[in-house]
């Protein structure tokens, strides 16, 4: 196979699809920062809860799409990569599908050695790559400047959205402080 | 039963599970995430030598109903804040939770049932290569897992039934039991004792068959195609033709499994015993005090690779335990060949 994505190229596409996955969660999080009481707590901690149960689902459905119609996620398809077979064509879906959930819990599973992997093989594949005979290749040589560009204003927006959210929790910080004393005090008033 | 060479087959294991390391890869797959024919055995916590001096630090108990009210006043504005908010929750939210956590246990359930099956399929059939001298990589070997993983789901369906059965049938065994002794009174109890260590008995060996029923039929549907029901039908024939040689090899397997997880955890507890100690002294020296950030870290560096080096040596044996069973199998079916 020519033409054979670099591990640095790699490592910049999965940075932006996880990078990009977890706006949704930073949003939420940012969104319960500034509840000013428990009700508001708790009306806001529920979504984040089901989108942390629902996320890989989400995110493996999509990025399984992406793969078979387009020959990449979006973090592929902005540093000019695309995820093929021996062939040089795109994946089934169920085969995509099988890469990124299945190939991912397998190159996982062991300290992340499948994921690692990129390092020591001489066709840069990962575990999941080798069980489904994929590769991952180079289709445009100067997008990945493109995806270097994504990057910063992805991760420049979580971490505003980061930085927002721990500001608003310290200006909102009496409602979980005052909780906090209560406990404390109940607790030292045990102990004397 | 002379005709199975047990250590030949244990030495060959070995040999094939050291020198083809791709198996590994699968092997820690069936080990992290089930599947069967993991290394029996190991487990067993450590016990702190803080538990035994807390309780003449620990403070008198204190009454029940001490707690409830200190509890109730503590928790007084969050409970009823909680209370008010539960009360008002929309009933739609409800039915998205309840919609969402039972996806997510299905999406988990069938997720880990494929990767298992795949993992099945591509260690039987890449042991099969090792023993032919063949090159054994991930490559190489998945393609046979992902085209038997239908099979091998089917399969387990059938088997789960066939248990369910046996189950129902041993529950209305019970229930009769019961209806016998209320008509007939204490002069039946002898008759029913007796009748219910026999049903027992039986009940065992029918889960021991069905155990061996898998292990042969998994073999059959990856090296010789069989279908899910076919291989049923001819794993249950083999099981109660070999019962003996297949009920050794098994307690073979078993005491292999049982030795290496109990010598493995206690070797991985002597290795991490010293770095573990020294991390938790000084959290407990003079009373307890608050662990800080590179005190956490370094607990969970070290438990996380207690774990993961437990799994790889788990994930040799899930190998080697499959290797013992694919030669046993083949000697199996050499045998029944010879025969016919």
């Amino acid at each position: 196979m020519n033409n054979i994505a670099k591990p640095i190229l790699r490592i910049l596409s999965g940075l932006i699809d996880l990078t990009l996955f977890i706006i949704p969660s930073t949003y939420l999080v940012y969104r319960l920062s500034y509840s000013s009481n428990i009700e508001n707590v708790l009306d806001r901690l529920w979504p984040i809860i089901i989108l942390v149960l629902i996320n890989n689902m989400i995110m493996v459905t999509i990025n399984s799409f992406f793969i078979s119609q387009f020959g990449g996620t979006v973090g592929k398809l902005l540093t000019g990569t695309r995820i093929v077979n021996p062939n040089g064509q795109n994946l089934s879906f169920w085969r995509a599908f099988f890469r990124n959930q299945m190939g991912y819990m397998v190159s996982g599973a062991f300290l992340w050695l499948g994921f690692l992997w990129i390092f020591f093989d001489k066709e840069v594949r990962a575990w999941h790559d080798m069980i489904v005979d994929s590769y991952v290749v180079i289709v445009s040589k100067q997008t990945y400047i493109l995806g270097v560009f994504c990057l910063i204003i992805i991760t420049s927006l979580n971490i505003l959205l980061i930085n927002f959210s721990i500001s608003n929790f310290k200006d909102n910080s009496t409602v979980y402080t005052e909780l906090i004393e209560e406990v404390t005090k109940s607790i030292e008033q045990e102990n004397k | 039963m002379k005709d199975i060479d047990y250590s030949k087959i244990i030495k060959r294991s070995w040999e094939i599970t050291k020198k083809n390391k791709w198996l590994w890869v699968v092997g820690v797959v069936i080990a992290a995430f089930g599947g069967g024919s993991g290394s029996g055995g190991g487990g067993g916590g450590s016990s702190s030598s803080t538990s035994t001096t807390l309780p003449s630090q620990s403070p008198a108990p204190i009454p029940v109903e001490d707690i409830k009210d200190k509890t109730s006043y503590v928790l007084g504005i969050a409970t009823d804040s909680l209370q008010n908010w539960l009360s008002n929750f929309p009933a739609i939210n409800w039915f998205v939770i309840g919609v969402v956590i039972f996806l997510v246990i299905l999406f988990g359930t069938v997720v880990i049932w494929i990767l298992t099956s795949w993992a099945k399929g591509a260690l039987i059939q890449g042991l099969e290569d090792a023993d032919n001298e063949k090159e054994v990589t991930l490559k190489s070997i998945s393609p046979y897992g992902i085209s038997n993983i239908k099979k091998i789901i089917i399969f387990g369906l059938i088997s789960t039934g066939m248990t369910l059965l046996v189950l129902f049938g041993a529950l209305i065994a019970v229930g009769l039991g019961f209806l016998i002794y209320s008509f007939a009174g204490s002069s039946s109890t002898i008759l029913l004792v007796l009748l219910g260590i026999l049903l027992a008995f039986v009940f065992i060996i029918i889960i021991a068959i069905f155990t061996m029923v898998s292990t042969y039929a998994e073999r059959l549907m990856v090296l010789k195609g069989l279908s899910p029901w076919e291989a049923w039908k001819k794993g249950f024939s083999l099981s109660k033709g070999n019962f003996f040689p297949t009920f050794i090899m098994g307690i073979i397997n078993g005491f292999i499994g049982f030795s290496v997880g109990c010598l493995g955890m206690i070797a991985l507890l002597i290795l991490f015993a010293i770095p573990g100690f020294l991390i938790i002294y000084p959290i407990f020296k003079d009373g307890f005090n608050m662990p800080s950030a590179s005190q956490i870290f370094a607990i969970i560096v070290l438990f996380f690779l207690l774990g993961s080096i437990n799994m790889a040596i788990r994930a040799v044996f899930t190998v080697f335990n499959y290797g013992n069973w694919n030669l046993f199998f083949k000697q199996i079916i050499d045998k029944e060949e010879k025969q016919i």
